[in-house]
């Protein structure tokens, strides 16, 4: 192992991290070649140093000022989901205006015709429903007005009513086929 | 509770960071006030120490835990909080140092001060080589010496020796093959070394590994 390789290393050796047959040879090295020894040496020294440098005190507001770094970033993006929705709002105002406006028309001519067709009465329906609906829906209707029967016997009656009174009050008119020569 | 570093709930104190940060993930702000303050001082340093200015290394910080908080629906429990953490800390420490970068001309002037700093240490130990420095001075040397380092150096090095971080947990956090993160720190060590070399050994001139 040569110089250039003890320095490479040098670091390894004082962390302690370097293999068995690596370390043999290090040692070998070093216990020769005192410019590698005063190397070793000062870096010792120098680390000794680092490692002992003491840490700058921590103000003592520290944790609530990342706190409020915290609460301010929370505010903010609240703020900004505000902002955003607000921001959406007024770029596309037009459009939403015309959306509700179309739907609230198409929501009123629903309403209105769904109220129209539960409301109506029968008839009325049958009225504007197609030709076939209607005869079978007035097929229904009829007997619900008058009873045929009863309708039969009125116009038989009313008939026999009306030859009374031709009998009553006229004299048969004699027709030229019944008179004498 | 929130606020009082002091404060810490008991019940929290035997959880794990895992732990915590499930609860955290639940909406619970005490777990995650508890890992603020177990973190925080961690988390201050290491920004510190990247980018060199305090002010900026809480700022920094700060954003950090903001960042995990906001992150902590996608946290998953296969990675260690303190290694998923620094990895957002060394991702604003990038961002904030590539920010630096972009202000060429303060910067210029900070890394012209810089050298000149470092140069006139040097050139003082060496016309003054008797010259016992205290400890304190030592320390700010070699920060200098760290801070003067280029990031893919710096990074590492202040992960590995100020964190106290494992090879393989840097290799995690920076994204980089072991192999590299080992050479990175060993290089870095050597080059600080060289720079303070001069004030801890004063007959180790011309020693350099011409790194």
């Amino acid at each position: 192992m040569d110089c250039k390789k003890v320095s490479d290393l040098l670091s390894e050796f004082i962390d302690g991290t370097l293999n068995e047959a690596e370390r043999v040879e290090f040692e070998s090295h070093i216990d020769q070649c005192e410019k590698c020894q005063r190397n070793l040496r000062n870096c010792k020294a120098t680390l000794s140093i680092l490692h002992s440098i003491e840490s700058i005190a921590v103000p003592s507001d520290f944790t609530e000022n990342v706190f409020k770094k915290i609460e301010a970033y929370e505010t903010g993006k609240r703020a900004l989901t505000f902002a955003a929705i607000a921001a959406f709002l007024r770029i596309h105002r037009r459009t939403i205006l015309t959306g509700l406006a179309t739907f609230a028309l198409a929501f009123g001519i629903a309403v209105s015709v769904l109220y129209r067709l539960t409301s109506s009465d029968t008839a009325s329906i049958a009225d504007q429903a197609p030709t076939t609906d209607a005869y079978v829906i007035k097929e229904v209707v009829q007997p619900a007005v008058v009873p045929q029967d009863t309708a039969y016997r009125e116009t038989d009656e009313s008939l026999w009513d009306e030859l009374r009174v031709r009998q009553e009050r006229y004299v048969f008119p004699v027709s030229s086929e019944n008179q004498p020569f | 509770m929130r606020g009082k570093d002091q404060d810490s709930t008991p019940d929290y104190r035997n959880q794990s960071d895992e732990e915590l940060m499930i609860r955290a993930r639940g909406g619970d702000k005490d777990a995650f006030g508890e890992l603020v303050r177990r973190y925080g001082s961690k988390m201050v340093n290491l920004a510190y120490r990247i980018i060199g200015d305090r002010g900026i290394a809480e700022d920094v910080a700060q954003e950090t835990f903001l960042r995990a908080y906001q992150s902590a629906p996608r946290y998953q429990t296969i990675s260690k909080f303190s290694t998923w953490l620094h990895t957002i800390a060394i991702n604003l420490c990038r961002n904030e140092l590539k920010r630096r970068r972009n202000q060429v001309y303060s910067l210029e002037g900070m890394a012209r001060k810089d050298d000149e700093k470092m140069r006139m240490d040097i050139a003082d130990h060496h016309n003054k080589p008797d010259i016992l420095y205290e400890r304190k001075e030592i320390e700010r040397i070699v920060l200098g010496a760290v801070e003067s380092l280029p990031e893919h150096f710096r990074l590492p090095l202040v992960l590995r020796d100020i964190q106290g971080l494992t090879y393989e947990e840097i290799e995690e956090i920076l994204g980089i093959p072991q192999g590299t993160v080992k050479s990175r720190i060993n290089r870095a060590r050597l080059r600080v070394k060289e720079m303070i070399e001069p004030f801890i050994d004063p007959y180790s001139r011309g020693s350099g590994d011409g790194l």
